[in-house]
């Protein structure tokens, strides 16, 4: 089974707290392909993109690859002024996460 | 100036000097300050900027109230600066005895203000600005020629800058995405890494926790002040280093070095097209140049030799002049807030005791959220009122030097716990009674460099002055290495001013308390340095006028301590309420330790309520006291025994009833119950009652002192009944 994570519309520090508790029980069945889909985002903060490098940490932690599908422009934005774009488009497993 | 402007804007002087008045003397302490700073690191940039800043706004302040004579004065002394600034010319010890006196002048010319006074001291002025210009290596400029605004070089091209995050960022509602995006607005943002290996796994995130760190080069014209300013909102908790466009290769050095055990640093530097992947781990001097150039060709700037190194650590490190932004509030308004709340909490306390009196739940429930929020606000306000004791420390440090230099002493001044906080009218009225202190231990404590050698100690002395809380009350130390205080002498002394009778020698710490006897000190023995017609008596007064006490330990040839012992604040405590008969007292909260129920004490209760019980295998002097006070009532079949910690000791005190804890409003004792001893003042209750507030310290010496007193005579009388 494939299932995708949606990400909520607000990545924000207010509403980081549940979302991390949501996407902790998203890691537990984990497919084998997370497929993170970043459509639904029109609203995120430093806190939201932490989160979301937080998740990628924990499913390459998991030896999962980590892809991120149709970032919406807002979430694209976002990862731009912090120099994380690159580490979120789609991109294969890397051994990086130490 | 013309007349006419003064004319014309009279109105507007008349009402606006003095707070420029105030806020100019701020910036005059705040001068002497960075220049006694400067003398410790003569190649502070930092200091020496904010000593320029603070200069600069006095003239400039000035200029606008007409002050002629501070501008023109305060000219000079700028013009000199900035020729230090441009490292022309160094810091001495010379030149900064002249900045000094320079300092005072100008703070004499603010004081006069628009007065034009007929003693003017314009010989003295004009002797002051012939050295300056002599120091300075150039010709007096004209009187208030031009502002002379000295712009640092401002450099423009591409800055590197890093920024890492504090992790409280966000709960301060702080978002780094939002700071980098205004720094977009400064200019061109080229490239931006961030180091996500700082960001832990999500099961280990803390999702309110802030671990960016992130790093870029700005391409813009704006000066580092402006890209600080970005900053500004997270100065306290952000690590902000700032590479400038032209910097030396060092600067970045520095930058790669202090981030040398973050593994992904050199991912960020390769990232914003700073460094090749190998460099930037290393961090030897040939290499980290090369970084540098690398990183100056990015930019499209070559690598200049130019100084301009603007590597800002800004975490907890506010330069002096910058803190000093306050609101001004006239003290008078704060005073009467405080009293009004003083009120409050004695008629919430009414209150609330009727309100339980109902027993209805939802009222009583709606008067404890009042009493709460009553709480939080007295804690808010009290807290306005408190002022780290720093400043008045601080202001010693020049008082020590002068008067070290006129003795022919060296002197060196340790200050420690400056940050401790207490009431401001405490601090304001504690400044004197140490001033005379300090000035006292330099003359008759301290000795010369010879004699000191000769004693076999270091040639420089040294005056310490500590600061700590210690429950619930601040204690300020004042030690120096000196030769101690003679007994014999003072006792010799105490004998000729007819303050003890011959007969009588009294105990060694007895005797050392002589010296803050009325008469002891006079005026034929004290020098004009520590005297100015006030004896130690006067120090003592204006100590215990402030519900302190003041205690003095000397050894012979080794120094001596001065230990003042304050209350927090003059107004509310934290109580906690107790019962004896129908007698209530107060101590303070944070002096009581714990509770226990009463038990068969380990010794015979004395006539004065005097035992000692057991608690956890050590030995607890308890005092009744019913019989301490002579309360009349029965003893109840329960009692309790309040543990209390004064300093060091501690002790148990013997009560009826807990009542627990209770906002005090501290009222004075009235002149006829002042004699009453262990009392520090009263409160009055919601119901009306008047409940008595214990000085925990001086009930410990009461307790103590009877312990001396009255032993032989119970012994005495024991050895009677024996006989019998």
């Amino acid at each position: 089974m494939s299932h995708s994570l949606a990400l909520p519309r607000e990545l924000t520090i207010y509403t980081a707290s549940e979302t991390r508790a949501d996407w902790l029980t998203w890691l537990t069945t984990l497919p084998l392909d997370a497929i993170v889909d970043g459509s639904a985002v029109d609203q995120v903060d430093g806190a939201g993109l932490q989160l979301l490098v937080a998740l990628r940490r924990a499913v390459l932690q998991r030896g999962h690859s980590w892809c991120l599908q149709s970032a919406s422009a807002t979430l694209n934005q976002a990862c731009e002024v912090l120099g994380v774009a690159a580490l979120l488009s789609a991109s294969p497993a890397k051994g990086d996460a130490a | 100036m013309s007349r006419s402007t003064e004319e014309m804007d009279s109105s507007f002087i008349a009402e606006a000097l003095p707070a420029f008045i105030s806020e100019a003397q701020e910036q005059i302490e705040g001068i002497e300050l960075l220049l006694l700073q400067l003398e410790d690191n003569p190649s502070d940039r930092n200091v020496l900027d904010a000593l320029f800043r603070c200069a600069h706004t006095v003239k400039g302040s000035a200029g606008i109230f007409g002050l002629d004579r501070v501008v023109a004065f305060t000219h000079h002394v700028e013009s000199l600066l900035d020729r230090m600034r441009e490292g022309e010319v160094m810091l001495t010890p010379q030149l900064s005895t002249l900045l000094l006196q320079c300092n005072d002048q100008i703070r004499l010319l603010v004081e006069a203000g628009t007065e034009h006074s007929t003693a003017d001291t314009q010989p003295l002025r004009d002797a002051l600005i012939a050295q300056l210009s002599a120091a300075s290596g150039a010709p007096a400029s004209g009187p208030g020629v031009s502002a002379a605004v000295t712009t640092p070089e401002n450099a423009t091209g591409c800055w590197l800058v890093s920024a890492k995050f504090g992790v409280d960022t966000f709960r301060n509602g702080m978002d780094p995405s939002t700071i980098v995006a205004y720094l977009g607005g400064l200019g061109a943002v080229n490239a931006v890494a961030c180091d996500i290996g700082e960001i832990p796994s999500l099961d280990a995130l803390d999702a309110e926790s802030c671990h960016w760190h992130v790093l870029l080069t700005l391409d813009t014209e704006a000066a580092l002040e402006k890209i600080e300013a970005a900053f500004s909102f997270v100065s306290d908790d952000c690590e902000l280093d700032l590479v400038a466009p032209n910097a030396r290769p060092e600067a970045l050095q520095v930058l790669v070095a202090k981030y040398a055990g973050n593994a992904g640093f050199s991912g960020m530097l390769q990232t914003v097209g700073m460094a090749p992947a190998n460099v930037a781990q290393s961090t030897t001097i040939g290499e980290c140049a090369v970084v540098a150039n690398v990183a100056a060709e990015a930019c499209g700037t070559a690598a200049s030799p130019l100084p301009v190194t603007a590597r800002v650590q800004r975490q907890g490190e506010v330069s002096a002049s910058d803190d000093q932004r306050f609101i001004r509030v006239q003290a008078d308004r704060l005073d009467a807030v405080i009293n009004l709340l003083g009120e409050l909490v004695i008629a919430g306390a009414g209150a609330s005791l009727l309100a339980r009196q109902t027993r209805q739940g939802t009222l009583i429930e709606a008067n404890q959220q009042i009493t709460r929020l009553v709480e939080e606000v007295r804690n808010g306000t009290l807290q306005l009122r408190m002022v780290p004791i720093g400043e008045t420390f601080s202001r010693f440090r020049r008082v020590v030097r002068d008067t070290a230099a006129e003795l022919g002493k060296d002197v060196a001044l340790e200050i420690v716990g400056g940050e401790t906080e207490l009431d401001k009218s405490v601090v304001e009225r504690i400044a004197d009674p140490l001033m005379h202190l300090v000035r006292n231990g330099l003359d008759h404590g301290l000795e010369t460099p010879e004699v000191r050698l000769a004693a076999g100690k270091s040639e420089q002395g040294k005056l310490t002055l500590s600061a700590c809380h210690e429950g619930g009350s601040i204690v300020i130390r004042i030690l120096d290495d000196g030769r101690g205080i003679s007994r014999e002498r003072v006792l010799a002394r105490a004998w000729d001013r007819g303050l003890v009778d011959r007969a009588v020698t009294p105990s060694d710490s007895d005797i050392l308390k002589l010296i803050f006897e009325p008469g002891f000190s006079t005026a034929e023995q004290v020098t004009n340095l520590s005297g100015r017609g006030v004896g130690m008596d006067v120090v003592r007064r204006n100590i215990e006028a402030l519900r302190g006490t003041v205690n003095v330990s000397s050894e012979e040839g080794h120094g001596s301590t001065i230990e003042i012992r304050l209350p927090l604040t003059l107004a509310i405590i934290d109580g906690f309420l107790v019962s004896v008969g129908n007698s209530k007292f107060i101590f303070p909260l944070d002096a009581v330790v714990e509770v226990i129920e009463t038990r068969p004490t380990t010794s015979q209760t004395d006539a004065k309520g005097r035992s000692v019980l057991e608690l956890r295998g050590q030995v607890l002097p308890v005092v009744s006291l019913r019989s301490l006070y002579a309360l009349e009532s029965d003893e109840p079949e329960r009692a309790s025994v309040v543990v209390i910690q004064t300093g060091t000791n501690r002790y148990g005190v013997v009560v009826d009833q807990l009542l627990g804890q209770h906002q005090t409003v501290i009222k004075p004792l009235g002149r006829m119950f002042r004699s009453l001893r262990g009392m520090s003042g009263s409160s009055i209750l919601g119901n009306g009652e008047v409940a008595l507030i214990f000085d925990v310290h001086s009930l410990s010496q009461l307790a103590a002192e009877q312990t001396l007193t009255s032993l032989n005579p119970s012994r005495d009388a024991s050895a009677l009944d024996r006989t019998h």
